[in-house]
């Protein structure tokens, strides 16, 4: 893997950078192909709460491990998750 | 409106506003198993145009019969849910009707090469400047788990209950022998490529085929004991071999020897059949002068 001369295909994580998962737990159907596809185990599917069509949903678990690759919101079959960036921002010394 | 009607509401439901394909996507039209990636190709095209900056007046989705058919009903945007097999020639006189339009093509393994074979292959031969996705899960998903075209040696579906003895059809191979200028392999899960053939698809000026392989784990999982979604998945990763230098007549298609070639087979850009038609069009006008 470490010898592939492939370029990668994703920018890699930017430290400059954070990211907010949004979760449309309306049309979400709890299939769990992005708790499966997430390589860093940022999300679970919330067992606890149902939407209108009783179905469970899936949920944040780890925002801090999120490094913005949008594979969830790629792979996902009804758009209901969403990855948001924005700039961290700049604290004042 | 009956009165019962008026008591429960409208059977939809409500969908968040401000999502973001809010304006592209009937997002309370998704009714595929949860877990299918029949949605994940709908999204991928859809994410594909909004990045190209093309409005839904610019381009128009057909479709045919089927569990893919029925994507035509998730599009906000001019989509048309054809006859049986006959996506192709409606996309073929959209797009000579109106050259300009951007025309997809989203159906079934069994839509496009059980009855609408002949379509496909002639369309590939006129290299008319439409895009066809075939959604492949080999197997007929909606009508009850029948044997497909698609469907590999040794499988069993609920018309072959002793294993299918049938070779099946290699996509891949069947539109470049036809003559399609671009042809492309990919799993559904690997977004990031299919994506960039979509785009390749849009670009290239001639009959883009791209095969999308989309297991299918209600029919075709149940049959052959294959387990839920994210299993056939895993199931699909491992006969997967990514090949992009690879002919087109050896790009294999077998699940009994665990191999599926993907890539890039054919890129070949020619000219089209609407400019062929303009040219014609031209130096006929011309003669009668």
């Amino acid at each position: 893997m470490l010898n592939s001369k492939r370029t990668p295909m994703l920018d890699p994580p930017r430290a400059d950078k954070e990211y907010k998962i949004k979760v449309y737990s309306e049309i979400c159907d709890g299939c769990e192909l992005c708790v499966e596809f997430c390589p860093c185990d940022v999300l679970e599917i919330d067992m606890d709460n149902f939407n209108s069509r009783m179905l469970h949903y899936v949920k944040v678990i780890a925002l801090d491990k999120c490094t913005g690759c949008k594979q969830c919101e790629r792979i996902c079959p009804t758009v209901s998750i969403m990855v948001i960036e924005r700039d961290v921002p700049q604290e004042d010394d | 409106m009956t009165s019962s009607e008026e008591e429960w509401g409208t059977p939809e439901l409500d969908y968040p506003e401000e999502h973001p394909l809010h304006g592209r996507l009937n997002l309370n039209r998704f009714i595929f198993c949860a877990g299918c990636l029949i949605g994940t190709a709908i999204t991928s095209i859809t994410t594909c145009l909004v990045e190209r900056g093309l409005t839904p007046k610019d381009y128009a989705i057909v479709s045919g019969i089927g569990c893919t058919g029925r994507t035509s009903g998730c599009f906000k945007a001019p989509a048309f849910h054809a006859t049986h097999g006959r996506a192709i020639p409606f996309a073929t006189g959209l797009k000579l009707a109106n050259p300009d339009l951007e025309v997809f093509v989203l159906s079934g393994d069994g839509d496009l090469f059980a009855i609408g074979g002949n379509h496909f292959v002639h369309a590939c031969r006129r290299n008319i400047e439409i895009n066809v996705l075939c959604n492949n899960n080999g197997i007929y998903g909606m009508t009850g788990g029948q044997l497909a075209p698609t469907t590999s040696i040794g499988d069993f579906t609920s018309t072959s209950p002793y294993g299918n003895i049938e070779p099946p059809f290699n996509l891949v191979s069947l539109a470049a022998a036809a003559g399609a200028s671009f042809v492309a392999r990919w799993p559904g899960y690997d977004t990031l490529r299919l994506r960039e053939s979509i785009f390749k698809a849009m670009d290239n000026p001639g009959f883009s085929f791209i095969e999308i392989l989309a297991p299918c784990f209600t029919q075709y999982g149940r049959k052959n004991k294959l387990g839920d979604a994210v299993k056939m998945l895993e199931w699909l990763r491992e006969q997967v071999v990514i090949d992009k230098d690879c002919p087109p007549h050896e790009a294999e298609y077998s699940h009994e020897k665990r191999r599926i070639v993907c890539g890039e087979f054919v890129n070949n850009p020619r000219e089209g059949f609407t400019q062929k038609i303009k040219r014609l069009r031209e130096t006929a006008q011309s003669r009668r002068k």
